[in-house]
């Protein structure tokens, strides 16, 4: 299987809120958070964790997720607790929230609110 | 087998300064007369040799050659339309035509006494065909036009080459007889 | 998913199929309840391998058709339902759906369309039927599963935990290899509940090491399922086996069992232990001895420099006194057979078609390149290019009979098809049949097989149509009531033979002749050989059913029939005697590409004859023509063989004789080669012998579709084209010529 990396826009987005001086970063994954998209997601992420000490990642747009899209989650979420970061998950999607659930990790995965 | 002009420049066609509906007629010889034949079907041109003839079929299939590993059928074109063998000299040449027959382009070689240039005609040059007074039957010719004086015929490659007519020669062949 | 997998997907679904279909085929013929209980738990797995299989596909229509499937077939397992001829054809049925669901599926059509809907819900609803006229409370009384017995044996000595216990650990390909282990997560819902599931991530590396295509994660379930078994797990697996390690393990399952699984862990033990203990696998105290019994188990065989490191799990068992050594060594052998199966499976690649026609073509002109090479070669005589020249050629021939071997295919499977056939065919004509299949072992071509399969369902179901009398006139023929259909394959001088036999009434000369007149195919007292007579049936339009069953006797398809052989250069035959049969062989070239050819020039031009076909080549003197010039026989040690000129076959009739008469002083050197097919032989004469050629066969084109006598066209080393013959047409032709000399010379006498 080849996966296809054209044609899908970058599925990151940057909120305007986000705020260096306060290391605050808030940031929207609006499309799917799978396998096809996994690879440019990590490359969004990897330019922004250096920058920031803190981070929201707002899911309520990712209609579809599978286990690449959790594992994801999961790596970055080992990756900003090993550099003493913090990292929120804000709003959950029902997609998002089904396979939480089905895999029991939300209690490892820090889930809140806003700041 | 020498490829004698390895393909017809089609591109030629935008060096003059010519309206867009120009067509381009590739002229040849064929018993005296002069027939023309759109450029678009032509594929390639060769001199006339090593036809392998294949048994059982009408004159007017000179037989097959090997067009760079593909067997090619070769039409006699004189005998096509006149009944008289093509006379083979060094200027015999075999034009190479693609003819479209249900989605499939099939490669055809005819046989020509000699090719002479490529013409631009105008459709406002060509006059229908006449009905009476041909030699060769009116469905073969597209019409005729006039260039520098002289007559020229074009030919209506599908009708003449028309690939269910001809796969009819295997029954021809035994009802003829 | 992607599209790919689905597709992969879809052939594996039609290969299952197609076991299925065979398998329910054979139930009607087992007498022994043995096999037949074999056959049962062959289908069940079978379906319950597509139902698996379509769950990760998310084709939920799939999965539940599936499940009421196979919920029949589980209690014709358990013995509670007897199968009859009517549950097999409910079954067969069943599995005719599924197919259409599988293609259904491939078309990506969201949902089924109103026709398929309905199937649907009626094959359920007859499937329910069964489900619930039999009481379905009934535990199972015959346990089938080793491992269930097993497990029954362990509830002393196991572990506390009832539920399943699954261990997943994901290759890094899964998901580039379009698995998503939430489908299999997932689809354990379906089978059971899913009391816990751990994901283990401690495989996942640091961000900038981290890969986020391959998949680092592991999973530990626990699954409470009281109605299945190990294989059945095992099958949610079956599409994933190769990119994930999977161990499952039942309830109360040994405390070995977690030994050995833990070990095959690649985290820490004492992490695994941890949380098998949080997930409620194992409880503390149990992990606790467990860990202590490993280590105490490895130091033994340390200590007691045992040869072997890894300790077989029935070894322990055994060891323990848990299980009986029988039911270990059942389990054994059964894991044993598994793994031969998965060896077989990986011996076969699935090519695209494309791709192997592409190579063919390229030997193909890798056949005329180095025919080229040899000729300059020859003429340079330099005896060390000569010979590697040689040592070449015999390499290439060698790659040329490899590649045109991979397409060849056993006729079998096509074979088998015909057995559906005959089954429903008897049955909608009442007829009782028995199909005989011989030389399903014999290849062919795939693209000629692919293209025999229509005319050959045809001349089957004539066989049993028109061919089978009815049981009562059977008995008046007193022939056994049951009929007799064979299908026949085998190699004949390099053709294959394909033939259709029939007990049944046989061709009726009379009737045939009477219906050729009638439709004016043939002229009041035309003279017609019995093989002539039959061939009429042949004809468009032609049909000799008094009565138009729904199956066959509407005129169309035998003429069909004829061509689809005939356009495969291909030949068929009809032997026929009234009251006993007929038989109808079918002849085929064994390849469409690439021939053995024997060179021959004849005049100026070359040809090419099959050389499978040359019998021997002898030269044509005096003696052997007994003096007479104008005879078209000779004398071949005692035989009597028709020649004729191989210039005059290819002449029309008309001028044959001025040609030849022009040309009789040459021929005092001539060479007669010797051909034969199907079982006639004749000669042609020709002027030189060239030898043996690889001919690449070229098709003459569309042009040349009419034309008779020449089977295409080939290149030889020279560039040069030259022409096939077509050996069956002409021996034909001096078969026909002979006799007509023959005729006319006895009227003169």
């Amino acid at each position: 299987m080849t996966i296809n990396r054209l044609g899908r826009a970058m599925a990151l987005k940057k909120e305007q809120i986000s705020n260096k001086t306060q290391g605050l970063c808030k940031l929207v994954i609006d499309q799917e958070l799978t396998i096809y998209t996994i690879e440019t997601l990590k490359q969004g992420l990897s330019e922004e964790i250096d920058l920031y000490d803190k981070f929201e990642l707002n899911l309520a747009s990712v209609e579809e997720i599978d286990s690449a899209g959790i594992q994801l989650l999961l790596a970055l979420r080992d990756e900003l607790v090993s550099r003493k970061k913090t990292f929120i998950l804000t709003a959950l999607s029902s997609a998002v929230t089904e396979l939480i659930d089905l895999y029991a990790v939300s209690d490892r995965l820090n889930i809140g609110d806003a700041a | 087998m020498v490829i004698v002009m390895q393909q017809v420049d089609k591109s030629n066609k935008n060096d003059e300064m010519l309206s867009d509906d120009v067509e381009q007629y590739l002229t040849f010889m064929l018993g005296g007369k002069v027939y023309g034949l759109e450029i678009l079907n032509i594929k390639e041109i060769i001199e006339y040799g090593d036809v392998t003839d294949v048994p059982m079929t009408p004159d007017f299939i000179s037989g097959v050659i090997n067009l760079r590993g593909s067997v090619v059928p070769v039409i006699d074109m004189s005998q096509r339309f006149s009944g008289k063998p093509t006379e083979h000299t060094k200027r015999t040449s075999i034009i190479i035509i693609e003819v479209k027959n249900d989605d499939l382009i099939i490669e055809v070689g005819v046989t020509v006494d000699m090719v002479n240039e490529v013409l631009d005609i105008h459709p406002g040059e060509i006059e229908p065909a006449p009905s009476l007074g041909s030699q060769i039957q009116t469905n073969f010719i597209r019409g005729m036009a006039k260039v520098e004086g002289k007559l020229l015929i074009l030919l209506n490659i599908e009708d003449v080459l028309s690939v269910d007519e001809l796969s009819q020669i295997g029954s021809i062949q035994t009802a003829a007889k | 998913m992607s599209d790919d997998s689905l597709q992969i997907f879809a052939e594996e679904a039609e290969d299952l199929l197609g076991v299925a279909e065979q398998a329910l085929l054979n139930l009607d013929n087992l007498g022994n309840d043995a096999e037949t209980l074999n056959g049962i738990n062959g289908l069940f797995r079978t379906f319950h391998t597509i139902k698996g299989a379509a769950g990760l596909f998310g084709l939920n229509t799939i999965v539940d058709f599936t499940h009421v499937v196979e919920s029949v077939l589980g209690d014709v397992r358990k013995g509670t339902l007897p199968v009859d001829e009517e549950l097999v054809s409910l079954f067969l049925l069943s599995r005719d759906h599924l197919e259409s669901l599988v293609s259904d599926a491939l078309g990506g059509a969201g949902s089924l369309s109103g026709e398929l809907q309905a199937t649907d819900s009626q094959l359920i609803g007859k499937l329910n039927r069964y489900l619930g006229i039999l009481p379905t409370e009934e535990e199972a009384p015959v346990q089938i599963s080793g491992d269930t017995a097993q497990t029954a044996k362990e509830n002393v000595d196991g572990v506390a935990n009832e539920n399943w216990h699954i261990s997943l650990r994901f290759g890094p390909s899964a998901f580039r290899n379009g698995m998503d282990p939430s489908s299999f997560v997932g689809y354990l819902k379906k089978i059971g509940e899913l009391k816990s599931v751990t994901l283990i991530d401690d495989a996942i590396p640091l961000w900038s090491d981290f890969d986020p295509e391959n998949c680092y994660l592991g999973f530990e379930i626990e699954l409470i399922a009281l109605n299945t078994n190990k294989d059945e797990l095992e099958d949610v697996f079956e599409f994933v086996k190769d990119d994930c390690k999977i161990s499952i393990l039942p309830p109360h399952s040994h405390i070995s069992e977690y030994i050995k699984m833990i070990e095959a862990l690649p985290e820490e033990d004492l992490r695994i232990g941890d949380i098998l203990v949080a997930c409620g696998a194992l409880t503390s105290l149990e992990k606790d001895n467990m860990l202590n019994t490993q280590d105490g188990f490895c130091d033994g065989i340390i200590a007691g420099g045992h040869d072997f490191k890894v300790p077989q799990l029935g070894k322990i068992a055994v060891e323990e006194h848990v299980v009986e050594q029988e039911v270990v060594d059942a389990a054994i052998k059964k894991q044993s057979n598994l793994k031969q199966q998965r060896v077989s499976a990986q011996q076969t690649i699935r090519v695209n078609a494309l791709k192997l026609e592409s190579l063919v073509n390229l030997v193909g002109e890798l056949v005329i390149g180095s025919a080229n090479s040899e000729l300059y070669a020859r003429r340079l005589a330099d005896a060390d290019l000569n010979e590697a020249m040689e040592n070449l050629l015999r390499l290439v021939e060698e790659v040329r009979d490899t590649a045109l071997g991979l397409r060849m295919v056993q006729i079998g499977e096509t074979f088998n098809r015909y057995k559906r056939v005959v089954r429903e065919v008897s049955r909608d004509t009442g007829k009782d049949i028995e199909l005989h299949i011989s030389g399903a072992e014999t290849e062919l071509d795939k693209t000629l097989i692919e293209r025999i399969g229509d005319p050959l369902m045809h001349l089957v179901r004539n066989a049993i149509d028109h061919g089978i009398e009815s049981p009562e006139v059977r008995a008046e023929r007193g022939k056994p009531a049951k009929g007799l259909v064979r299908l026949d394959a085998f190699h004949d001088s390099g053709s294959i033979v394909i033939q259709i036999t029939d007990d049944g009434g046989g061709l009726s000369k009379e009737k045939i002749r009477n219906k050729a007149l009638e439709k004016g195919l043939v002229q009041e007292g035309q003279n017609l050989s019995d093989q002539e007579i039959y061939r009429l049936i042949f004809e468009a339009g032609f049909s000799t059913a008094e009565s138009v069953s729904n199956l066959s006797g509407r005129g169309v398809g035998m003429d069909v029939v004829r061509q689809n052989i005939e356009s495969l250069r291909g030949q068929v035959e009809i032997e026929s005697e009234e009251g006993k049969g007929s038989t109808i062989s079918i002849r085929l070239p064994l390849t469409l590409a690439i021939i053995d050819g024997f060179q021959v020039r004849v005049g100026e031009a070359q040809y090419i004859l099959p050389l499978d076909m040359v019998d021997e080549c002898i030269e044509l003197n005096e003696s052997l023509r007994g003096g007479d010039d104008n005879s078209n026989y000779i004398n071949l040690r005692g035989e009597i063989l028709p020649y004729m000129y191989l210039n005059d076959v290819f002449k029309a009739e008309n001028d044959a004789e001025t040609n030849a008469k022009d040309e009789v002083d040459d021929r005092h050197r001539d060479n007669i080669v010797v051909v034969q097919f199907a079982g006639k032989k004749a000669g042609f004469v020709v002027d030189e012998l060239l030898g043996e050629h690889q001919t690449v066969i070229k098709p003459l084109g569309k042009i040349f579709q009419n034309l008779k006598g020449i089977s295409g066209a080939t290149i030889l080393g020279s560039g040069e084209v030259a022409m096939i013959v077509d050996i069956p047409e002409i021996v034909k032709r001096v078969i026909n010529s002979g006799q007509k000399q023959f005729v006319s010379s006895n009227a003169i006498h």
